[in-house]
């Protein structure tokens, strides 16, 4: 059994790091939080150093999260932990997260949740992917998200922004950048092969998950469709 | 909204860093009391202290016991208040590795990293629906199902939001009150709008309970198939395929369970079960051997190891044809070598441990070895003086058997079969060593004058009430169960003014007859209280 236990599992190995590299991440970001409560930003070019360092933080995070789940997924490792939510109590957990960064780039997230929806799904597998979509509209948006999420043959929740909104050739050829990584596109392929594959894991009857690009919207912006039957 | 400021919380982290900006983050929330601890075994000790309302402990803690079993020995020994809060913070994503059992788990995983405003958002939603709950929980928590179940129902209609949790507690209610068939609709109702792991393991439970293990193994098939890191599916699924006599499908199973999550004692201790009854040798050895490496932290931690595991090494040796592994037997010999330092106090471990190690040299053809291992097994069994617990006891009589001593193994099986009559599950074990099947007879004899006893109690017959007691301790003499039986009901006739003080002695003297029960007897309570009415009743006769 010996050799067993000394194979190097690369999955472990993948992990572990993963794990440091997030333990630090979260030094660093409680280290910026008590920095930033004790010198408060003064300018507005403080605050957009401090987005910067809050931004970036977090899109290294989910990179990794990514990183480690596709690894995961495509060794079957990936496991998917099915649960009735409470979606209004899921969104705002997700908003949350990114309070500190909403403030420093005085953009406003406004939530469009029907009343007592309940939702079932895997709570971390589609909150990486809500923070990865997340964190790309505060990047894209002008001043204003609307997060909503209701019933329509399953749970829908939209991330609209009112941004530019996606170049037309993603919405064109949206299941190509969805399907395959490009490499030539780089992290922006890679966020939306994992929101994909994450919504694929949610299945219901003869019904799957899936994701959907749009632009236009009440915002005028982007919108990011995520449907989990 | 929630008061933070009377709330007091618990922070498990050995990372000395982050556990101080935890403190922090909770400080800014407006918790005030707020404790530190760096390792599972403090967090134990805190807890033993007082009770807390949040507890934030991170899965890994390093060198001794992790996040998971911190909470399940918590929760074992009841040392969370119903409404309280416990929250696994992990820096991983809820990987396989703390995927624990479905009614082990914490109320909500935190993946670092995480800022404040997420960690609040996060204890208010959980500390208000524990609030919303805390009338069925305390109730559950104290065993009262019905008044459980009034509950759900009564804050089910007021707060819709909690509608699925309160559902999940209603099931675990009814299986707990056995009404299996209530818990079943739930749970069917549930799956018929889709399939939850947690409605899917409960109707398979459910199923078990009433021992149809087809439909079980068939559910819990499914529910591996659809969520494959459900692993408590794997564990009911081998005990089903063990009642239906499937041993080699059960060690499967398991096998595969533990490729995925090897840190359980529970699943490795029914691997080397399984395996050994496969006459898997091999996996069975090393089943052992992980149950007694993981023993170092646990809670579960057993002498059940290291006898396991050396009984399992000695049928390998019995059964290889070729010579004996030099190094396995060096091992064994090391393992023995720390069960008798870790247990040389305790008198049944000593016992047991003679005669396996007795099993051990007769394994590896070292007849000299063995005949002084039987003679200090049989000095140590003729001055105990305690019975020895049910399964140590067939243990003990299955090893003496196999190194020729017929005679005094079955007088061990007679007493332990005497002594723990109503665990059928025990007697299937042990019957096949059992020669003289009469005490059988006799046992089943006593229970029916037990129940015809107590029949003629409920309907105010005394006379005929005590005759059957008197009766059945005589049939069966050293049946706990019954014994302790006759003496309630003695107990409550006299009490009624329908009997003599001559009962009372009587009773004194069946209680006395079984004062060698061992206190980690389950019955040992019951006894002592009837001891200690009985004695009681005899100083005011006297």
């Amino acid at each position: 059994m010996s050799e067993v236990d000394d194979n190097l599992d690369f999955s472990m190995v993948l992990a572990s790091a993963v794990h440091d590299m997030k333990n630090s991440l979260s030094m660093l970001l409680s280290a910026l939080t008590s920095l930033e409560s004790r010198y408060p930003a003064e300018s507005d070019e403080d605050n957009r150093q401090l987005a910067v360092l809050q931004y970036e933080s977090s899109r290294l995070n989910s990179a990794l999260v990514q990183l480690l789940g596709l690894y995961k997924l495509d060794h079957q490792q990936l496991p998917v932990n099915i649960n009735y939510l409470d979606v209004e109590d899921f969104i705002t957990d997700q908003v949350a997260q990114y309070a500190p960064l909403v403030k420093s780039k005085g953009i406003e997230i406004e939530l469009n949740i029907e009343d007592e929806l309940d939702g079932c799904f895997d709570q971390d597998l589609v909150a990486s992917v809500l923070n990865n979509v997340l964190g790309n509209a505060i990047r894209y948006t002008k001043n204003l998200i609307q997060i909503s999420a209701y019933f329509d043959k399953g749970l829908v929740i939209d991330i609209a922004d009112d941004g530019v909104g996606y170049p037309q050739i993603m919405i064109d050829q949206q299941q190509n950048f969805i399907k395959s990584i490009d490499y030539s596109t780089g992290s922006t392929g890679l966020g939306l092969y994992f929101a994909s594959k994450i919504a694929e894991l949610h299945k219901n009857n003869e019904q799957t998950g899936s994701i959907e690009l749009l632009n236009g919207g009440e915002l005028g912006g982007g919108v990011f469709r995520l449907r989990l039957p | 909204m929630v008061n933070y400021g009377n709330k007091s919380a618990l922070i498990i982290e050995d990372f000395a860093e982050f556990a101080r900006s935890l403190k922090a983050m909770l400080g800014d929330i407006g918790v005030e009391h707020v404790d530190l601890v760096n390792s599972g075994e403090s967090a134990i000790r805190a807890c033993n202290e007082k009770y807390y309302d949040i507890i934030l402990s991170d899965y890994n803690l390093g060198s001794g016991k992790n996040g998971m079993q911190v909470l399940e020995e918590l929760n074992f020994y009841k040392r969370i208040k119903p409404d309280a809060i416990f929250i696994m913070t992990t820096a991983e994503n809820t990987a396989a590795m703390v995927m624990g059992a479905i009614e082990n788990q914490p109320d909500a995983y935190l993946t670092k990293p995480f800022n404040n405003a997420l960690l609040k958002s996060r204890l208010t939603k959980l500390l208000t629906k524990k609030a919303t709950l805390k009338p069925i929980l305390v109730a559950k928590n104290k065993g009262k199902f019905k008044e459980a179940l009034e509950q759900c129902d009564a804050i089910a209609e007021a707060y819709p939001k909690y509608k699925m949790a309160i559902q999940k507690l209603k099931a675990e209610c009814l299986m707990l009150k056995r009404q299996y068939l209530e818990a079943m609709k739930i749970y069917e109702e549930i799956l018929s709008a889709r399939e939850v792991p947690w409605a899917m393991v409960g109707l398979a439970e459910a199923l078990m309970a009433k021992r149809d293990f087809d439909n079980a193994a068939h559910t819990l098939q499914n529910t591996i198939q659809k969520f494959p890191m459900v692993l408590e599916a794997y564990d009911l699924l081998a005990e089903c395929q063990l009642k239906l006599d499937q041993k080699i499908d059960a060690q499967e199973t398991l096998q595969t369970a533990i490729k995925k999550s090897p840190r359980v004692i529970k699943r490795q201790t029914m691997l080397g079960e399984v395996a050994r009854e496969n006459q898997d040798f091999d996996v069975s050895i090393h089943a052992f051997k992980q149950t007694i490496r993981l023993g170092t932290n646990s809670m579960f931690k057993s002498p059940d190891s290291y006898i396991n595991y050396t009984n399992s090494v000695s049928m390998k040796l019995d059964s290889s044809e070729e010579g004996k592994p030099k190094q396995l037997i060096e091992e064994a010999e090391n393992y023995l070598h720390d069960f008798y330092k870790e247990y040389k106090h305790n008198k049944v471990c000593k016992l047991r441990g003679a005669v396996a190690e007795g099993n051990f040299y007769q394994s590896q053809g070292k007849v000299d070895e063995a005949r002084k291992c039987v003679d200090s097994a049989k000095d140590i069994y003729r001055t105990m003086d305690t019975m020895l617990p049910a399964h140590a006891g067939l243990e003990v009589a299955q090893g003496l058997q196999n190194l020729g001593e017929e005679g005094i193994a079955e007088e061990i099986v007679k007493d332990a079969v005497q002594h723990n009559f109503e665990d059928s599950a025990f007697l299937e074990k042990a019957l096949p060593y059992l020669k003289d099947k009469s005490i059988l007879e006799k046992g089943k004899e006593a229970h029916k004058l037990n129940s015809q006893g107590i029949k003629h109690f409920e309907a105010k017959e005394y006379e005929k009430a005590i005759d059957c007691f008197f009766k059945a301790v005589e049939a069966s003499p050293k049946n706990i169960s019954i014994i302790l039986n006759t003496v309630q009901v003695l107990l409550k006739v006299h009490q009624s003014g329908n009997a003599d003080d001559s009962v009372i002695d009587k009773c004194m003297e069946f209680l006395n007859s079984i004062n060698t029960i061992s206190p980690d007897d389950k019955r040992f309570q019951r006894f002592s209280e009837l001891l200690r009415l009985t004695r009681v009743i005899q100083q005011e006769n006297f």
